[in-house]
């Protein structure tokens, strides 16, 4: 009689064990692996420039490293339309075509290789040298920041041409041998700076631009869309989670071409 | 120190309490020498100071009585005598005096005399007279009748006196007979009583008011059965005379040994619940919430989702998540007005006072044509109306809450009702409001989401001795009030009027420590609440035809302030400000008239038929820095139209609803017509099989944005032609439904296909640190469906009551940007919930448990790191497809003790409540959350609740 009733005990015990098992087996559906195994491709196209692309692994969420590991031994090429010249892996995961005049203005390329029996590819078209780049002031006063004082930030303004609503980046290369922070005491490395500023036609500097004095080359970039779809959109800490934007078939990052103008400012305290 | 005056005022309250009964009025006093049976002494006390004194006569008969008065007042002697033989008295208002052993007794004594004085009547055949000039206790003492107690009908209890209409006699000598259902302690009406002429397949349900009209009934000696949720059942017997009146019937509310079940589905009602044909419908009995185990408030809202078909584990929204819909597609009416924020402290609780709240009923889907503009639900909430007979006050204390009630009857035609609740930085507060808080430092990497321990709930990365943070206080609050007035028995006036709001502020002040800024207030302050009003006017035009108009506002206000001043002195002492952040409004108000008229044309036919028209306005600004606006929308509508629906019984076990409604939209400027059709059919006495259908459109949606850190966390748009379509969703529910004894089976599946869905997005674009900041408003569009069958499996009376509720279930989207079908956000794949409730005594035991599948959720895949043109490196996370990872099960256990305070009449006055929330402390995942830090992606979980333990102490005065 015990022993039947441990029996049942232990019957009732599995059929709830079992229950259970199913109530809860219905679980993680995972993302498909081909997700992880996308290479990731930098490269920026510029007429008259050698031809550099990197390409990376992905990171892990884990991983602290800053760049993902490189993907090499693999075989890059880039066709004009016409011609297709095949890329040197010239360290680890950095593939390099030398003849600075593959590039030309105006022209498509497309990039595409092959890895884990996918073809990567990617296209681009170089666009227009920006015109009628000018600036309000070829100087830039930098006031002191301090507390209470009314003293303003007078911007210099940068316009150019752009009547097809195209897309521009301003980029801000400090020249100066050894330059001086703005604040004292700013430990800093300098760093060159850019701005993906869109459709418009004109920029206003901002003191933030500078954290370094000295002369500087403002560059103006006509970008494709493709940059500024790729680049402005950071998934740091929101949750808005949405997928990074990018114009590698089968892969992830940019392979894009762009074309700038300059003009000098010198930024003083 | 206002904490402690409302302590300090429900202390007096609780004092108040103690005046429970009412003193003896009567100045007689008692001399002599007795020695008599018990009965007789009680028979020659009441004639001597004229009071009616009420005993069951088999009790007291054992016991005589010798003993001697000298010059004693009537309670001395009183006293005496039932401290003598065990007996306690109880005085009534009317210095009516119920000699009774137990509290029990004198529902039993008041119940047989109600039946007493029926049997009475009929034998006499003479109409009901005047409350004030009751027969004299002899009288009653000498009717030898089953029963051996009688009393005269309490004041209003059965029979209010009414000029005599006359019943409308048809040809077969059957005739029609109205009245209406009411709490006889009251006076306030019941909505939803279900009155059936026993034996007969007649009944009907009573409306908003309390009326019902009974077509056809076959005889004036019939008995009437009437059934409430958590009311003890009653019988009413017709006579002659009480037929040709509109006869009112009192119920009285259940007391503990009679268990009734808290919350009843279709068929919980015993022997009535044939006559409850409807299709998918739930209904609460507020009066009976504080047995359910709660976080701190006795919640309405949150009751039903212990229900199949209604999500359980969402404990960051008191809105329904009805069969895969989402809140916003539930319409929630208080008093006829639409309440568009249903919740207080990030969904925690729910908007609406219990205390102020007579009955709710939910409708999961396949609705009547009456309802419309939502596409999967309608919460219907009745206000009180307020003692009509005499004036209560009453309140709750628990650790988040205080909540204070006044109900008085102002005249004999009106009555008010004042109902107001206010959280208090206690404890539960604190710890609710830390743990949503916790997530926005997660940023700083560290976080687990656990609540509490931070100062004001945040402010983590201020390391140091240096800062001083202050933070100020937050809190919701919600106020009810409600007038009612019946100039006479066929109409009836009310003007309702709600007011809720939150102030939810975790801003921080801080004080530097260095001397060049003398200040850093950060301000993140989010306001949110409604107002809305409504004016009713119910009339009674004869016993066929009733009309309920309604005329309402209601508005909506939801503000968002982050924002960030600096307040830097110069070496003068000059303060600047230097200010940044975001500031969001959203405000809807809702102006709107609408009349619902009930024809009941023949004893098996009543047709429903009304018109509606509101006006809407909404607007969403976005602004930043005070200064730009990044979005500013303001959409005015307007909504009309007109609906019939036809009750048929075509035969005794068939009933069918078919509806139409129609709606014009000027948005579109096109109308939306919606038929709607619902059946019973009652196969045999114990099974019902049902099925409802029907198209429902949607204009008003609200939001929600998939970021909760940055603002708001929703906020309601209206459709319009281009972005935002008009939603619509078709309903296709089928079940049945087996009672047998104590236990019910219910079991429903449904299919609810959905179009004109809308997902929003915002997206910042161009950088913010160079002021070319341009947001992108998205708003995506896409369809899905939903699926599931529900059982439910209820044992609904005896001392243990409860259910076991399962649903399968599946929500799926379907939005081309997403790249096709995903799971839907409040997809749950199994759900399961027990609800146990155990009585005992003045006692009751409760626990429920719940186990859901996991929520699905986006999740960042891999991370990648490219430099831009410059060389500056800029990370990106993969993302998942959307909603294909799923968040661990949600699982909880919750328990209750409640200690009921009950008179000595019976009547409850108060509760004591212990309560256990998530007992094994099971960290349930609200979201997660992703950081990236040197390089790293951190994930973190923001969990729900903890153990988190509750005491609320509730009174009332009557």
């Amino acid at each position: 009689m015990e022993i039947n009733k441990i029996q049942q005990l232990k019957a009732f015990l599995w059929i709830c064990v079992a229950s259970s098992v199913c109530l809860v087996s219905c679980q993680k559906t995972g993302s498909s692996i081909s997700d992880y195994q996308r290479p990731v491709v930098e490269s920026y196209l510029v007429p008259g420039k050698p031809i550099q692309v990197k390409v990376y692994y992905q990171k892990y969420l884990e991983d602290t490293i800053q760049y993902g590991y490189p993907l090499t031994a693999l075989k890059l090429q880039i066709s004009d339309g016409i011609n297709t010249v095949q890329l040197v892996e010239s360290k680890p995961g950095t593939y390099t075509y030398a003849d600075s005049s593959f590039i030309k203005d105006k022209k498509s390329y497309s990039l595409s290789f092959e890895y884990n029996n996918k073809a990567i590819s990617a296209k681009t078209t170089v666009p227009d040298k920006p015109t009628g780049f000018k600036q309000s002031s070829t100087s830039q006063d930098i006031v002191g920041f301090t507390p209470g004082s009314t003293n303003t930030f007078e911007p210099v303004t940068f316009s150019w041409n752009n009547t097809a609503a195209q897309y521009y980046m301003i980029a801000f290369k400090n020249i100066t041998l050894n330059p001086d922070p703005v604040n004292s005491g700013d430990t800093v490395a300098y760093k060159d700076s850019e701005t993906i500023v869109g459709q418009v036609a004109s920029y206003e500097t901002q003191r933030n631009n500078f954290r370094y004095l000295g002369n500087y080359k403002v560059l103006l970039f006509h970008i494709n869309k493709e940059y500024s779809d790729a680049l402005t959109t950071s998934s740091g800490t929101s949750l808005n989670l949405t997928n990074p934007t990018t114009n590698v078939v089968n892969g992830l990052g940019i392979f894009t071409a762009l074309q700038a103008d300059t003009l000098n400012l010198l930024v003083y305290q | 120190m206002k904490q402690l005056l409302l302590i300090t005022n429900f202390i007096f309250l609780i004092s108040l309490t103690a005046r429970a009964q009412r003193p003896l009025e009567s100045q007689a006093r008692f001399d002599g020498f007795y020695t008599l049976s018990l009965d007789k002494v009680l028979d020659t006390i009441a004639v001597k100071c004229h009071a009616r004194i009420i005993y069951d006569k088999d009790v007291v008969d054992d016991y005589n009585v010798v003993d001697h008065f000298f010059n004693e007042s009537l309670k001395e002697v009183l006293g005496n005598l039932c401290d003598k033989y065990g007996f306690h008295y109880w005085v009534e208002p009317d210095q009516t005096i119920y000699i009774i052993r137990s509290p029990g007794d004198l529902a039993h004594l008041k119940r047989l005399a109600q039946v007493k004085k029926l049997a009475e009547l009929a034998e006499a055949e003479k109409p009901v007279s005047a409350p004030v000039a009751m027969t004299p206790i002899e009288r009653y003492l000498s009717l030898d009748n089953a029963a051996n107690t009688v009393k005269p009908q309490p004041p209003a209890a059965v029979t209010a006196p009414t000029p005599a209409t006359g019943p409308v006699e048809t040809v077969s000598g059957r005739f029609n007979l109205s009245g209406r259902v009411v709490d006889a302690s009251n006076g306030e009406s019941l909505p939803s009583a279900i009155v059936r002429v026993q034996h007969t397949s007649i009944s009907a349900v009573t409306n908003a008011d309390g009326y019902f009209t009974l077509l056809g009934v076959p005889a004036d000696t019939c008995l009437l059965d009437v059934t409430y949720i958590g009311y003890q059942q009653d019988n009413f017997r017709l006579t002659r005379e009480n037929v040709k009146q509109k006869i009112t019937i009192g119920l009285f509310s259940s007391i503990n040994s009679l268990n009734e079940v808290v919350i009843s589905d279709k068929k919980s009602q015993g022997v009535m619940s044939t006559d409850k044909r409807r299709v998918s419908v739930l209904q609460i009995s507020p009066s009976k919430l504080d047995e359910l185990p709660n976080i701190g408030e006795k919640d309405i809202l949150r009751s039903f989702q212990l229900m199949p078909g209604i999500s359980g584990s969402n404990e960051s929204s008191s809105g329904a998540y009805v069969r895969g819909g989402t809140p916003d597609q539930n319409l929630v009416l208080f008093d006829g007005f639409t309440v568009y924020q249903v919740d207080h402290l990030y969904g925690f609780f729910s908007a609406f006072n219990s205390n102020a709240v007579k009955d709710v009923t939910l409708y999961k889907g396949g609705f009547s044509a009456k309802y419309g503009g939502r596409l999967s639900s309608v919460t219907d909430i009745v206000g009180k109306e307020g003692n009509s007979k005499e004036e209560n006050i009453g309140g709750d204390l628990s650790l988040l809450s205080a909540n204070i009630y006044v109900e008085k009857p102002l005249n004999d035609k009106s009555t008010l009702l004042l109902a107001f609740r206010r959280s208090y930085q206690g404890p539960l507060y604190k710890k609710i409001f830390d743990s949503f808080n916790s997530s926005t430092t997660a940023a700083t990497g560290n976080n687990t989401g656990a609540p509490g321990g931070r100062p004001g709930g945040g402010g983590g990365g201020f390391g140091g001795s240096g800062p001083t943070v202050t933070t100020p206080t937050s809190s919701f609050y919600d106020l009810n009030a409600k007038y009612t007035y019946s100039p006479d028995e066929k109409n009836r006036f009310s003007w309702s009027i709600y007011q809720g709001n939150d102030n939810l502020d975790n801003s921080k002040n801080i004080t530097l420590p260095f001397s060049t800024a003398s200040s850093l207030s950060m301000t993140d302050k989010t306001t949110y609440g409604n107002l809305g009003s409504s004016l009713k006017w119910s009339s009674q035009w004869n016993s066929k035809l009733y009309s309920n108009t309604l005329l309402s506002y209601s508005t909506y206000h939801s503000n968002r302030d982050n924002s960030t001043h600096i307040t830097v002195q110069d070496a003068d002492g000059n303060d600047e400000d230097v200010g940044t952040g975001t500031f969001e409004k959203n405000n809807l108000k809702d102006f709107s008239l609408k009349s619902d008229w009930e024809w009941q044309a023949t004893s098996k036919a009543k047709v429903l038929f009304g018109t509606f028209a509101s006006r809407q306005s909404v607007s969403y600004e976005y602004s930043e820095n005070d200064t730009s606006k990044l979005i500013d929308q303001h959409t005015k509508a307007f909504t009309g139209g007109v609906y019939a629906e036809l009750e048929a019984d075509p035969t005794d076990k068939l009933q069918i609803k078919p509806g139409l409604r129609t709606t014009y939209y000027d948005q579109t400027g096109k109308p939306y017509l919606e038929p709607r059709l619902s059946a019973t059919y009652t196969v045999t006495d114990h099974f019902t099989l049902k099925a409802a259908t029907g198209k429902f459109y949607q204009f008003t949606n609200r939001v929600i944005r998939e970021d909760i850190l940055s603002g708001s966390r929703d906020f309601w748009v209206l459709s319009n032609n281009s972005t935002i379509p008009v939603s619509s969703a078709n309903h296709y529910t089928a079940g049945f439904s087996y009672e047998r004894g104590q236990f019910l089976l219910d079991i429903e599946g449904y299919y609810k296909t959905l179009d004109g869905l809308s997902e929003y997005s915002q997206r910042e674009t161009g950088n913010s640190r160079q002021g070319t900041v341009s947001l992108e408003e998205h708003f995506y569009t896409g369809t899905g469906y939903t699926k599931g069958i529900e059982v439910l499996f209820q044992k609904t009376r005896g001392k243990y009551t409860g259910w076991i509720s399962y649903t399968l279930a599946q929500a799926t989207n379907h939005f081309d940007i997403y790249g096709g079908d995903f799971p839907a956000n409040q997809d749950t794949r199994h759900e399961f919930k027990t609800v146990h409730l155990y009585h005992f005594g003045r006692w009751s035991f409760s626990t429920t448990w719940i186990f859901a599948t996991g929520k699905p959720y986006t999740a960042p895949l891999t991370s990648y790191t490219v430099n831009n043109y410059t060389g500056n490196s800029q990370t990106f996370l993969t993302i998942s497809a959307k909603n294909s990872e799923r968040l661990p099960s949600y699982h909880r256990l919750d328990a209750a003790v409640t200690y009921d305070l009950i008179k000595i009449d019976s009547r409850k006055i108060g509760s004591i409540g212990f309560s256990m929330f998530n007992i094994y402390n099971r960290a349930n995942i609200w979201y997660k959350q992703y950081t990236i830090v040197n390089n790293q992606v951190i994930t973190s979980n923001v969990n729900y609740l903890g153990f988190t333990p509750n005491i609320t102490l509730s009174l009332k005065w009557k």
